[in-house]
């Protein structure tokens, strides 16, 4: 009993590490091939550890006041956090003891801590970041939560591992419910901050808008926060959408396949994430109102379509998957 | 124990520290702070005495004590008692008034949450309203007005249906109303006024424009008023539908879903409140009226469980009046103590008072993360319960304004944390010190149940299922720790072991290196000049947010309501105008009357 628990704790462990050296490896490849499509040489695809080793090398480290930690803090241990109820890979760790609702409300734990502690740093650009980031989550919120309900409409449950469970059996979501699909891609283009509507850092405006006071070890730490976030966004749509990359059945095929799903799970986040970097490597920056005005316009047009989709599918038709 | 020490205790000594207090000068308060106290621990000691006793002076009344009622007086009582207690420092004016009309205010609540007789409801609940109006004309005569013409309402709604059950009955008491003698075809009528009476407390919309006015008044009373009082409105409704009425008798008009098409319009009405309350105060620069708007919001989800009537729906609404009740009167004391230490009431002019407030902002930040459901407090389970009693029954338009308007109090919520919290310190604010001792204590007691409940969910729905076993309703699926819906459920405990260790983790970290405090001016400026600047960033916050909502925040119910006035007053004077003084003109209407007269008598008789 007790092994058992640490066999599962030890395997959530590792879990948690592979995915903040994948988030840290993604942004270097993103910053790799953004330069590329810009006709730059680019950075080498490890650069990101190099920054990290640095950041939390570095012998001066500046904060405002004690509310400063919130950041740092509740930023990596929230997105850890999250990081434990995502199923990764078809192993579900945590998310049998909390369901999809719980998921989305703890996603607010690191951001929050974010904001409170940029907010702390008295310096108005971060006031103002953080203003932009929360009106940017009203804006990407409206569609995702319709297509979150769709999903949860269609599928009757609300738990990830048996979305993930009815998702193996019956269809994907991406091909039960394409027009959801849709709608929950350029809401994640919002959710990741990437162009165009990296609002809230945009480094021209408001110099990193809420990052802008954090140096050394924050910002490290901040770093491995955002890249934990990437594979947090991504990996919310591969579990959503592409069944959680399951393609061999674990109760058939035991360990191999949670190695097969793992590589699956993994190639399909990094197809996600590529479809967000190349949007961003051409697209210019909306201002805020007018991020809020498209969300709110057609994204959420789509994602009402869907809605009545899975509706008319499992009300009236009487589609049970 | 009989009807006479159940009525001593809880409305007679909250009667007699109102007439004590009363002469207490400054020391009012401490005495309301005794007296709330002793019927605090005679609920406290009670619990589990359940009984209900009927009494006959002429018409039967009947005064029962049953877990529902001890659940909302948990509330009630723990409110008042905070609430004086804040009181006790905050140095009122005509401090005996102050405490005096809250004991009325307790001792009135108290009778509507005891009585199952249509006659005491109406005079407790007429007591409740009356002290409200008499707090509010403390601060303003203008805002009392405002409340007094909905609290009127409100009366009126109440004796219509009230009315229409004795004409058909002959009895106050709510047991006969089942009895048969109500045409079924009254019976919407009835609930409909009930409902409505009861909803006016709740500010629900169209009639929540009494709320920001009488949310501004003074801040220990405003605390009482949103967090207490306001869910007299909750019971209300819970009363008449499921006590009163009953579910079998509501399943009868029709159902949509399983859901009774007596309940769902008004799920909707409250999707629609969460919706627009939630909107209104992401726009308020004045604390007391983000916070007014935002409680009309929350009530708005109570609402939405109230109407929608299945088991997990009803469980959440108890529990979410239960968590708005101690969330929403904490940030009420919180913004009081803020206001007494600094004399502002705009979020932009505040500042920087997290660093000097550092306890308050503790307070206020678990009210906050209860505000917006983050799942460190029991704030987060109630709207779970909710989310989840929609989303299983399918409810595609009540479901979405739900969400969204949880993420919309992201919105206000940090609008209230960084402009009064965070950000720079004013130079004038530089030497404020922390909240007096009574006001953190206040505020720690409204703390407490929030983080325990959601470490320990079983214990507060064992108490929600025991009322929702008593009515007939259904039951909930929880276990100490866990709770869990057809469709999904959360286990606390794990998160909170997940959690705790998972921060520790982030905190070993982040502890390996010193880090040197600079001032709040020493920051980053992209390359400006200025060795420093001076700007708190709060100033019309969500301004091109605003600007996008502008065509819509146009139409407000606010002034449509004072247009419609208007219209009236026009129209009075207008009538007015008829009395010329000159006699000829009453002649010639004398004239023209006779002329009427004679036109329709002879129409009539030919």
């Amino acid at each position: 009993m007790v092994t058992d628990w640490l066999i599962h704790a030890g395997l959530v462990a590792l879990y948690l590490f592979l995915a903040m050296v994948i988030g840290l490896l993604f942004m270097g490849i993103a910053r790799k091939i953004t330069a590329r499509i810009q006709n730059r040489v680019g950075p080498p695809i490890y650069q990101n550890f190099l920054d990290l080793g640095k950041l939390l090398a570095k012998k001066t480290n500046i904060k405002h006041n004690w509310i400063f930690d919130f950041a740092p803090l509740f930023g990596l241990g929230g997105v850890l956090l999250i990081l434990a109820y995502l199923p990764m890979g078809g192993y579900i760790m945590l998310s049998g003891q909390g369901d999809l609702i719980l998921l989305l409300y703890i996603l607010a734990i690191p951001a929050l801590g974010f904001a409170l502690g940029s907010g702390a740093s008295g310096n108005p650009n971060a006031g103002v970041g953080v203003m932009r980031a929360l009106t940017l989550m009203l804006s990407y919120e409206m569609p995702f939560l319709i297509v979150i309900l769709s999903l949860m409409i269609f599928y009757n449950t609300a738990s990830l591992s048996v979305l993930l469970q009815k998702q193996m059996n019956y269809l994907w979501g991406i091909a039960a419910l394409p027009i959801s699909a849709l709608a929950a891609d350029i809401a994640l283009q919002g959710m990741m901050a990437e162009k165009p509507f990296d609002i809230p850092i945009a480094p021209h405006e408001i110099a990193s808008g809420p990052l802008v006071e954090f140096g050394g070890k924050y910002l490290g730490l901040l770093m491995l926060y955002s890249a934990g976030s990437i594979v947090v966004e991504t990996s919310l749509f591969v579990d959503l959408f592409l069944g959680g990359g399951i393609v061999l059945n674990p109760t058939v095929y035991g360990t191999l396949a949670y190695f097969v799903n793992y590589l699956v799970w993994l190639a399909l986040i990094f197809v996600v994430w590529m479809i967000a970097i190349f949007v961003n490597a051409v697209f210019p920056r909306f201002r805020i109102e007018q991020a809020f005005k498209f969300y709110w316009k057609w994204p959420t047009v789509i994602a009402i379509a869907g809605l009545v989709q899975a509706y008319v599918m499992s009300v009236f038709l009487g589609v049970v998957p | 124990m009989d009807a006479l020490t159940l009525f001593g205790i809880f409305v007679l000594l909250p009667l007699v520290g109102a007439l004590v207090s009363y002469f207490g000068k400054k020391y009012a308060p401490i005495i309301a702070v005794i007296f709330t106290g002793i019927s605090g621990i005679f609920l406290y000691l009670w619990y589990g005495n359940f009984g209900s006793y009927t009494i006959d002076i002429g018409v039967k009344l009947n005064l029962t004590f049953d877990i529902t009622t001890w659940f909302f007086m948990l509330m009630m009582n723990t409110v008042i008692f905070s609430s004086l207690l804040f009181s006790v420092s905050s140095k009122l004016k005509r401090a005996g008034g102050f405490a005096t009309l809250m004991l009325l205010g307790f001792a009135g609540a108290n009778g509507v949450l005891l009585a199952r007789d249509f006659l005491s409801l109406y005079l407790f609940w007429e007591l409740m309203s009356w002290s409200i109006y008499l707090l509010v004309l403390r601060t303003s005569g203008e805002y009392a007005r405002r409340y007094l013409l909905f609290g009127v309402l409100s009366a009126y709604l109440l004796i219509m249906g009230i009315g229409m059950i004795y004409y058909y009955t002959g009895s106050f008491l709510y047991a006969d109303a089942l009895s048969g003698a109500i045409p079924h075809a009254i019976w919407p009528w009835i609930l409909t006024f009930l409902i409505l009476g009861f909803g006016i407390k709740m500010a629900i919309v169209p009639f929540h424009v009494w709320a920001p006015y009488a949310y501004s008044s003074e801040q220990p009373f405003v605390a009482f008023l949103s967090g207490g009082l306001s869910k007299l409105g909750a019971f209300g409704i819970f009363m008449s539908m499921y006590s009163i009425a009953g579910i079998s008798l509501l399943q009868s008009f029709g159902t949509f879903r399983g859901v009774s098409l007596m309940g769902y319009p008004f799920a909707l009405l409250g999707a629609a409140t969460a919706f627009i309350g939630t909107i209104l105060a992401i726009f308020q620069d004045d604390i007391r009226k983000l916070l007014a708007y935002s409680s009309i919001g929350q009530l708005g989800y109570v609402m939405i469980g109230l109407g929608l009537g299945t088991p997990l729906a009803i469980g959440g609404a108890m529990f979410h009046a239960f968590n708005h009740a101690f969330f929403k009167s904490l940030l009420f004391l919180g913004a009081g103590a803020v206001i007494y230490r600094t004399g502002k009431y705009k979020i932009s002019e505040m500042g920087g008072l997290g660093y000097r407030m550092p306890f308050t902002f503790m307070f206020v930040l678990f009210a906050i993360f209860a505000l917006a459901g983050i799942p460190l407090t029991s704030g987060f389970i109630s709207k779970w319960m909710l989310y989840e009693a929609a989303i299983s029954r399918k409810f595609v338009i009540v479901a979405p304004l739900m969400l969204i308007a949880s993420v919309g109090a992201y919105l206000y919520s940090y609008r209230i944390l960084y402009g009064v919290f965070l950000g720079q310190l004013k130079d004038e604010d530089k030497n404020v010190k922390e909240a007096p001792g009574p006001m953190l204590a206040a505020m720690f007691i409204l703390m407490v149940p929030l983080v325990i409940f959601s470490i320990v969910p079983g214990w507060i729905l064992g108490w929600i299922n025991k009322i929702l076993v008593e009515n007939g309703i259904g039951k909930l699926n929880y276990t100490t720790f866990s709770y869990s819906s057809a469709i999904g459920g959360a286990n606390m405990a794990v998160f909170w072991i997940a959690f705790i260790l998972l921060l520790i983790f982030a905190m070993l970290m982040f502890m390996a290196k010193k880090a040197r405090v600079v001032d709040q001016y020493d920051n980053y400026l992209a390359g400006e000049a200025p060795p420093s600047v001076a700007l708190h960033a709060a100033h019309n916050y969500y301004k091109p947010l605003r600007d996008t909502w502008a065509p819509l925040l146009k139409h407000s119910i606010d002034r449509a309501y004072e247009k419609f006035s208007k219209f009236f007053a026009g129209g009075f004077y207008e009538i007015k105008r008829i009395y010329t003084g000159n006699p000829q003109d009453y002649a010639a209407y004398l004239g023209i009357a006779f002329l009427a007269f004679l036109l329709v008598g002879w129409w009539l008789l030919w």
